[in-house]
């Protein structure tokens, strides 16, 4: 019995300790990757003030992250999060920014929908579900243009359901953001028009 | 005294009298139609009536002159009699005057009416002054284009996409001719040569205008036209001249609708060179249409999965630990047992 119990210890012990490992090197990957992206905002929105090389320049060195095109830039003040947008949907690809899912380029009429992990700690789009109507959202494009949108619907959806990626105004600039919840059984889904001044 | 100062106002009232139709006639120039081979002259005073008229030389003794029957410029009614220089007349001069002709390129007028009375004495015909009927006729159609062909091209805008459609002059004449152009914009306020020659060409491509005009207005109007074309042709050798590429002159990618280019073309074969000139007006259409993705909703039939999985590890890890401490205890109370 002593020597059953002395096996299942160890290796339950061995199991904590790669267990331990992973969530270990998860997490130092995720605070890395937090400032590889903050690093990246900073350099698009130095693009027009760093006179020494020209913008295209500036453009063609700063359009990549871990590979993947950057279209822009994604701000939501009230959650405090601002991260980079990754021309491309995939596994990889959400694990390194928000990820657009549908549309064509950053503040084009239509709908432009991004992707973003559900991280616990609050990183990604982890903090969205404390959005409401009426919060605003920064989107800025490579040439720092930036339109401010607005929250005017939120709600949950079944993983197979698409209908979101539709614009409900095809006429307005509409952004959708997109997260796991409910475990991953849900969507989350977070609409936003821009704001007519 | 009284009567002196009499007979000499009445004579001088006999004088003025007689040569009236001869300073009549000298103010009113005549214009020259070149017409193939033919100079058809037409004189204001004397279009509307027969006459006969003659050509000499600069001093020319009108004992000697021979003259000819007007003609008439068409067949059409109304049609105005003129004198006119052909080969037969040339054959029919005296030698002298032919002579004269063929050196200087011109010759003296005298006209008389049907009464034979001089209405046009020694006017200067000078046939380097001609209005070329071909050349204006053939303006625009020296060397040939289609300009009815357009570019399509698209642009997209805010996420608007549009279909400009921009004019083109597109080269149809003789592909292994080399071509080169000067586009010219005309001023879209106030007036310069271009815009004139513009407007002029205008006036002469509109029949039912024309025709409303007579004969010496038509021609005053060519004249025009044709001098200030001849002044506005660039040379051959001009350094403007820029290379046309797949036979196409493409609308400017700044012009706008309405705006109006002068494109003057020149097209080398071999020695022959040839210019002519197309009046464009520019003609550009915008069709918005908003854009869509070509991919259907079809294909995206699932949204992406953005739960965090390293809570599912974190659990694990947790319940791991669980186990060991539960274990540890099982473990330890055994042996506390085992020691009693």
């Amino acid at each position: 019995m002593k020597k059953i119990c002395d096996i299942i210890l160890i290796l339950l012990i061995i199991g904590a300790i790669i267990f331990g490992v992973i969530i270990g090197s998860e997490y130092i990957r995720r605070e890395k990757n937090e400032d590889k992206l903050s690093a990246v905002v900073a350099q698009i929105e130095s693009i027009n003030t760093d006179t020494s090389k020209s913008n295209e320049e500036n453009k063609q060195e700063l359009i990549k992250v871990d590979g993947y095109d950057v279209e822009g830039i994604i701000e939501i003040p009230k959650i405090n999060i601002k991260y980079p947008i990754v021309s491309k949907t995939s596994d990889e690809a959400m694990k390194v920014a928000i990820t657009k899912f549908w549309g064509t380029n950053i503040n084009d009429i239509g709908n432009y929908t991004m992707a973003g992990h559900n991280y616990k700690n609050g990183t990604m789009f982890g903090k969205t579900k404390y959005l409401e109507i009426g919060d605003k959202i920064k989107m800025t494009d490579l040439n720092l243009n930036t339109v401010e949108y607005e929250i005017f619907k939120i709600y949950t959806i079944d993983p197979d359901d698409v209908t979101c990626i539709e614009s409900v105004d095809p006429n307005t600039r509409e952004i959708t953001l997109i997260t796991c919840t409910n475990g991953h059984k849900n969507r989350l889904v977070t609409k936003a028009r821009e704001i007519i001044k | 005294m009284k009567k002196s100062i009499k007979i000499t106002l009445m004579l001088i009232l006999l004088i003025a009298i007689m040569v009236m139709p001869t300073f009549i006639s000298a103010n009113t120039e005549s214009k020259i139609l070149k017409k193939s081979d033919k100079y058809l002259i037409y004189n204001e005073n004397v279009m509307n009536e027969e006459f006969t008229f003659a050509f000499g030389t600069e001093n020319q003794n009108k004992e000697s002159l021979i003259f000819f029957p007007s003609a008439k410029d068409s067949n059409e009614e109304g049609a105005k009699n003129v004198a006119y220089i052909d080969d037969e007349i040339k054959s029919k001069m005296d030698a002298k005057t032919k002579a004269y002709l063929e050196k200087n390129s011109e010759a003296f007028l005298f006209v008389k009416n049907a009464k034979g009375e001089y209405v046009i004495n020694a006017e200067k015909i000078e046939l380097k002054n001609a209005i070329d009927n071909e050349k204006i006729e053939s303006t625009t159609k020296r060397i040939k284009v289609d300009t009815t062909k357009t570019d399509v091209t698209t642009q997209t805008i805010e996420g608007i996409k549009t279909e400009v459609t921009k004019g083109k002059v597109v080269i149809t004449d003789n592909a292994k001719a080399k071509y080169s152009y000067i586009l010219i914009k005309l001023p879209t306020e106030g007036e310069n040569d271009y815009s004139k020659l513009m407007k002029l060409t205008t006036k002469i491509s509109n029949k039912e205008e024309l025709e409303k005009l007579d004969i010496i207005q038509r021609l005053e109007l060519m004249e025009q036209f044709l001098n200030l074309y001849n002044a506005k042709e660039p040379k051959a050798n001009d350094s403007s001249w820029l290379p046309v590429e797949n036979l196409e002159i493409l609308q400017p990618q700044d012009s706008k609708n309405g705006e109006k280019y002068i494109a003057f073309i020149k097209s080398i074969n071999g020695d022959e060179i040839i210019i002519d000139a197309q009046f464009l007006t520019c003609d550009q259409n915008y069709t918005p249409i908003y854009e869509k993705e070509t991919i259907t909703i079809k294909e995206t039939s699932k949204l992406p999965v953005t739960f965090d999985s390293l809570t599912t590890i974190i659990i694990v890890f947790a319940m791991i630990i669980v186990a060991i401490v539960i274990l540890l205890v099982v473990r330890k109370k055994a042996s506390k047992k085992e020691n009693k």
